[in-house]
């Protein structure tokens, strides 16, 4: 079964009540007592979902990413003057100047980041999601959202997936899945790729760029290029030096601008790098302002956006979080479910 | 011309409605399911339950036009359904845009009833979803009718009124431009009965 087919055998069967009423109206019809077409009940313009698990504490999701982050802070740490001192000896200590300068210090962070699975061995990847939940229309700065845990483990060999999800829509059990042969989730495909960031955009353009996905133009390409680029670094697997070359290459996409002081789902600081998309979206790659590590993706609104469709009305206010996905740094473990 | 109807076809049942029109129920009880989880997997499921109903509604205030020589009336409903949808495409292109950004996935959860599990590999989805968010319309509904299961190439050109030859031709290219998100696998494994 493909993804296409797999897409379709999920979709649950209609809810009873739903299927009586298609039928009463149905029948309405064939005994003249309505209108064919019925007027349409009113939707709630607020989708306010009625589900068990609610927003999990995010202050203990703060307490488990902090602890990680710690040891790197102790590392730097500030001079005899009290000024702040680098976490790495090839990292530049002074404030970033631009997109480009970021994406480097990122690059060179990745690149010292010890890894190096066996092939029988799992790579450990926790992700922490945040989104408006399903059925919201209107979404705000004070939008509240819902949590998801998605705790993935790779097989090295790329051969097998497994996962557990929790939190809104999510059950916890562990499934183990084989082989996802999308090149972004797979260790080994990820490992083979070339380090270069003009060789690493030439075999995003030949291998993803085709069959009638060749952008249109200079703008279509950047947006693209750096859709296919965070999506290597939302899925946490890929080897040091291939995170290391996709910052590089992001650092080359026009209109990637850097953005100071943003926060993170834990309400701690980060930086990062962001670009504007269909007008009215930024999507930002955030990383750890201290060790430049990789942190979250971030979608916003940046400008009030209103779309009038039959099923009615979707308006994104400026300020809005549209999606707030971060994933721990990515651990060697020998059996899946095993966590570090 | 009603002698000429197979006894317990769909025809039979539309020829039976003419005269009988509750008999039309019959209908929606042997293809509710079918239509319902099409539209599902294009505009969500709460869009389903409403646009599943209108489907029926529309087929019946139509039925007097459908041609009896037709045995299975599957390729007629799935039509009235993809004209609703095409209705809503605003509607379904913020809906692939939503999946493509999140991975949650308004045809698998719902946010009136909590579902328990998110089965599938969230990445893969989201991939799909922006390609299929970029995908023409009549590209992605010969794609999505494909991938529905259970249509011939003949069958969804008479779904969609348009020749067998632009079936396989926006098949291919809908194909072609959905590969990368499926895998990299050149995806001709979908949807066979369309070659037979």
């Amino acid at each position: 079964m493909n993804e296409l087919e797999r897409m379709y055998a999920e979709v649950p069967p209609p809810a009873e009540n739903a299927v009586l009423e298609g039928r009463r109206r149905l029948l309405a019809a064939a005994h003249g007592t309505s209108p064919v077409t019925a007027p349409r009940p009113a939707r709630r313009l607020l989708g306010l979902p009625r589900m068990g698990v609610r927003l999990a504490a995010v202050g203990a999701l703060a307490v488990t990413i902090a602890a990680g982050v710690t040891i790197a802070q102790n590392v730097g740490g500030t001079d005899k003057e009290g000024r702040p001192r680098p976490v790495l000896p090839v990292i530049p200590a002074g404030p970033v100047a631009n997109a480009a300068d970021l994406l480097n210090r990122a690059a060179t962070a990745a690149e010292s980041r010890p890894f190096a699975p066996r092939p029988d061995q799992w790579i450990y990847v926790e992700s922490r999601q945040r989104f408006p939940a399903i059925g919201t229309h209107v979404t705000t700065p004070k939008t509240r959202l819902v949590n998801f845990v998605e705790r993935t483990w790779w097989r090295a060999d790329g051969k097998q997936i497994a996962r557990t999800q929790q939190g809104a829509y999510g059950d916890g059990k562990l499934r183990i899945e084989t082989g996802n042969q999308l090149w972004k989730h797979n260790y080994p495909a990820l490992a083979a790729l070339p380090t270069d960031p003009t060789a690493l955009d030439a075999w995003v353009a030949s291998h993803v760029f085709i069959g009638g996905m060749r952008p249109k133009n200079a703008e279509e390409r950047a947006a693209a290029l750096y859709d296919q680029y965070s999506a290597v670094l939302r899925n946490g697997v890929a080897p040091p030096k291939t995170e290391a070359a996709v910052y590089r290459a992001i650092a080359r996409i026009p209109g990637v601008t850097l953005r100071k002081n943003v926060v993170d789902m834990a309400g701690r600081p980060a930086i990062a790098v962001s670009r504007v998309t269909e007008g009215y979206l930024a999507k930002e790659i955030l990383v750890d302002p201290k060790t430049y590590a990789y942190l979250a993706e971030r979608v916003i609104v940046v400008k009030d956006h209103t779309l009038n469709a039959l099923d009615g009305r979707s308006v994104d206010k400026k300020g809005a979080v549209l999606n707030l996905e971060m994933h721990s740094i990515p651990k060697v473990v020998d059996r899946p479910g095993q966590r570090p | 011309m009603t002698g000429e109807v197979r006894a317990g076809t769909d025809a039979a049942v539309i020829d039976a409605s003419l005269r009988d029109p509750e008999r039309f129920a019959e209908l929606y009880d042997r293809h509710h399911a079918t239509i319902h989880r099409y539209i599902a997997r294009r505009l969500g499921r709460d869009q389903a339950d409403d646009l599943m109903a209108e489907t029926f509604l529309i087929a019946f205030a139509q039925r007097e036009r459908y041609d009896l020589t037709c045995a299975g009336a599957r390729p007629w409903l799935y039509g009235i359904a993809t004209n609703l949808i095409g209705q809503h495409h605003r509607a379904e292109n913020r809906f692939w845009r939503l999946i493509a950004r999140t991975g949650a996935d308004p045809a698998v959860e719902s946010p009136s009833e909590r579902v328990a599990e998110r089965v599938s590999a969230q990445g893969m989805r989201r991939e799909l979803a922006a390609a299929l968010a970029r995908l023409p319309r009549g590209q992605r509904d010969v794609l999505l009718l494909t991938a529905a299961g259970g249509l011939s190439a003949d069958e969804i050109a008479s779904a969609l009124g348009i020749a067998k030859g632009t079936v396989h031709s926006r098949l291919n290219r809908a194909r072609r431009k959905t590969r990368d998100a499926l895998g990299g696998i050149d995806p001709r494994d979908v949807g066979e009965g369309v070659h037979a």
